[in-house]
């Protein structure tokens, strides 16, 4: 019977492999090759205009690691990203409060018209932030003219000072519905009767959003801003279509960086090297999400 | 125990989709550039050439070819595509298969395409293409067929013997059309200033435009796209202008930044007048609008003028027909010389195609008179790059009354004076780059935004132009 069982469980097991051959395939032609790929490039001085394999030790990263535009572009990105996230988590949670709120008439209305935003493709939000703030045109000057808070009209993009700022705005207009979701998400599974008990222990709303929502919904927190967090980091189509990474470079993140430096002269041993850097920083969020994630869901267990 | 390796194990996986969303775009094969074979042997009666420039012309032509071309325009796109079914009906067992994409990210897709081997037989290429694409070995030297459609002496000056060829020196793109750029004016706006002669030195063209601007109307005298690679176009002309080559080549073939005390003195200059048009007589977010962006204002009569080529007119008849006539042009004014910029595009073979066919579908394009109705097709871009075109009674009969001032003087006279950026002294390998890093325009930026003196804006260009080299 032993015998019988371990039969059944190797026919299984091969089975298995055979069903899971397939994407094993596509994930080693698409995603192991090109990264080994871009590994081995990293160490050579490849490029197309010379296509040989020179071997150039960690020229590529020297050049990488001590070009200063690196660093700033990497500071942008931070900004970018940290000016897009703490806004994007804060209203998000004020907007799913408000959606969760047992009071709410018409929920299921607002909670599919508050996505809406995501639903926009980035190139269309990019062209309309650019017109709704555009200095002779725009509807942002227009109003603020009108009533009488500017003198007159100011050129938002244009400046190094507000380019940024638009920039995270339109980040943060597209990027809060996604975690209005998530936030919902969380909060519909804190159950009514933690609630319940607050209010006979005589706590009041914030006392029972300090004591009780925060402290559940924290992992989602955590982990959708994490997520977010890598994701913003190495958003690219915003800040291309938007400023192209102007005026002066001011909102040139790293992923622009990235393309301007290696892809425009198709220096592929420094675009590689390049890939590599940004890589072993998504790693450490990869192992701080994951982390957090299992925090998460040892918490729900 | 087992719970920490799964864990360990997503992270490299997740670790592992990551670097091949980003790695994955480099991932070009070692060695796969001239020497691969071609994607359809069946196809290519010309296959097992090494090198078309030894080979021997193919006796027999036939097959098929592949052409990418980026002219969108269906006005245009119409007529290579005609000119396609005539060689086919002339050519019984060819066939020519156009395939139209547009400009953005055409060389990516050029490049990616001959490192894996199956790049099309005809490529239309833009200006610092050639030098770009010729470096992966996949591009056929063209010396033999230019013999063929006329010699280099039938090409207008620098479209070919500087557009078309690679660090080599050998010639990599056959020059299809090329464009000069003019400065722009609304007779309207200068008789309401009480201008009557155009400008015809910088101070001239400064006045011009400071005497039209007006803001509280929402007039400007000028514009440049500042906020995308265009704007090199209004810098590089002036620079020309002021006698800046900025980029030159040793006997040995290495580039430099070629800037004597009297060079930087002139660049300085230029930098300090630009500044003070920008300042004065363009709107202030110049700074972040994109060539598209100026031409519509433009068109709509928000901005007089700004350098282009005649393209505008295609903006007017969409946005505001009914100006055509109020715009007009002249050449950008000089300094020291004659200054412009000229637009350009080219025709290359690859060297793994039916190189054959390819070569007789171009002699076929280039004879005779065959390219005139391909110009007149659209004509406000696309200018014809031999001389003797200008002289065609049919192209100067058919052209735009706008144009016709234009044609044949004034328009070879630019195109003869011009030159792509950076590639004055020859065919600068990092023009490409030059372009699209935007590294004129962002010196002029820092002087608009970060109180750089024209001193620290052409400081800054150096450097960054060394970065290139």
């Amino acid at each position: 019977m032993k015998e019988l069982n371990k039969k059944r469980k190797n026919r299984m097991a091969v089975q298995g492999m055979f069903l899971y051959l397939p994407a094993i395939l596509i994930i080693f032609g698409i995603v192991i090759y090109p990264m080994m790929y871009a590994l081995v490039m990293s160490f050579t001085n490849y490029s197309v205009r010379k296509p040989v394999m020179d071997f150039a030790g960690m020229a590529n990263y020297v050049k990488v690691l001590t070009d200063k535009s690196f660093w700033e572009a990497a500071g942008r990105s931070l900004l970018f990203t940290l000016g897009s996230l703490i806004p994007q988590v804060t209203i998000g949670m004020a907007m799913a409060l408000l959606l969760n709120h047992p009071r709410l008439r018409f929920k299921s209305l607002f909670r599919g018209l508050i996505i809406t935003p995501w639903l926009v493709p980035t190139v269309a939000v990019a062209m309309i932030f650019r017109w709704m703030f555009h200095d002779l045109y725009g509807i942002v000057n227009y109003m603020m003219v009108g009533l009488h808070l500017l003198e007159q009209p100011k050129a938002w993009i244009a400046s190094e000072s507000t380019a940024m700022l638009i920039l995270i705005l339109a980040n943060v207009w597209r990027g809060t519905p996604m975690l209005v979701t998530m936030f919902l998400a969380g909060l519909q599974g804190i159950p009514g009767d933690l609630y319940e008990a607050g209010r006979l222990d005589g706590a009041n709303a914030w006392k029972r959003f300090a004591h009780i929502t925060l402290p559940l919904l924290m992992p989602v927190v955590m982990v959708s801003g994490m997520l977010r967090f890598i994701w913003t980091f190495n958003f690219y189509d915003l800040p291309w279509v938007m400023t192209g990474g102007g005026p002066a470079e001011s909102t040139q993140t790293t992923p622009i960086y990235a393309y301007r430096r290696a892809f425009s002269s198709y220096r592929m041993g420094e675009g590689s090297a390049i890939t590599i850097v940004l890589f072993v920083i998504l790693i450490l969020f990869a192992v701080i999400y994951f982390k957090l994630k299992s925090k998460q869901d040892s918490i729900y267990d | 125990m087992k719970k920490r390796y799964r864990r360990l194990l997503c992270v490299m996986l997740a670790s592992v989709m990551a670097l091949a969303g980003t790695g994955c775009s480099s991932g070009q094969k070692e060695g796969e550039t001239a020497s691969q074979a071609p994607a359809s042997q069946e196809d290519n009666p010309a296959s097992g050439e090494e090198n078309s420039q030894e080979a021997e012309p193919a006796e027999e032509i036939g097959g098929t070819i592949e052409v990418w071309s980026e002219l969108t325009q269906e006005e245009r796109a119409n007529k290579l595509q005609e000119l396609a079914d005539e060689y086919m009906a002339s050519h019984p067992g060819t066939t020519v298969n156009i395939t139209v994409m547009p400009w953005s990210g055409a060389l990516d897709k050029m490049v990616s395409a001959i490192m894996a081997g199956n790049a099309p037989d005809i490529m239309v290429t833009g200006t610092g293409y050639p030098q770009t694409l010729a470096g992966t070995g996949g591009l056929l030297e063209l010396t033999d067929l230019v013999e063929e459609i006329g010699g280099k002496d039938g090409f207008i000056s620098t479209s070919l013997s500087v557009q078309g060829v690679a660090e080599d020196g050998g010639l990599y793109s056959i020059p299809l059309y090329i464009t000069p750029y003019v400065a722009y004016y609304r007779q309207s706006w200068l008789d309401e200033a009480g201008i009557t002669q155009l400008p015809a030195t910088w101070e001239e063209y400064y006045e011009m435009c400071k005497a039209v601007t007006d803001p509280s109307r929402d007039r400007y005298g000028f514009a440049l796209p500042l906020g995308d690679l265009h704007g090199w176009k209004t810098i590089w002309s002036f620079l020309q202008g002021n006698g800046v080559d900025l980029i030159n080549v040793d006997d040995q073939g290495n580039w430099y930044v070629d800037l004597d005390d009297t060079d930087r003195a002139a660049m300085i200059e230029t930098y300090d007048y630009l500044y003070k048009l920008v300042k004065d007589c363009a709107p202030e977010g110049t700074i972040s609008y994109t060539q598209t962006n100026v031409r519509e204002m433009v068109a709509g009569g928000t901005v007089m003028s700004r350098i282009d080529t005649p393209e505008i007119y295609y903006t007017l008849q969409s946005v505001a027909p009914d100006d055509i006539d109020d715009v007009s042009y002249f050449k950008i004014p000089g300094r020291i010389q004659e200054g412009s910029g000229q637009g350009w595009v080219g025709l290359s073979l690859s060297a793994d195609g039916n190189t054959a066919l390819a070569k007789d579908f171009i002699q076929y394009m280039y004879e005779g008179d065959r390219l005139v109705d391909f110009y007149l097709s659209y004509p406000y871009a696309m200018f014809p790059v031999r001389p003797d075109y200008f002289d065609n009674q049919e192209y100067q009969e058919n052209l735009p009354e706008t144009l016709q001032k234009m044609v044949p003087d004034m328009a070879l006279e630019i195109l003869s004076g011009s030159t792509s950026l950076g590639m004055v002294n020859g065919p600068f390998p990092g023009a490409g780059e030059f372009e699209s890093q935007c590294i004129l325009g962002n010196g002029l930026i820092r002087m608009l935004t970060d109180s750089y003196t024209a001193e620290e804006a052409v400081d800054y260009i150096v450097e960054e132009l060394e970065k290139l080299l």
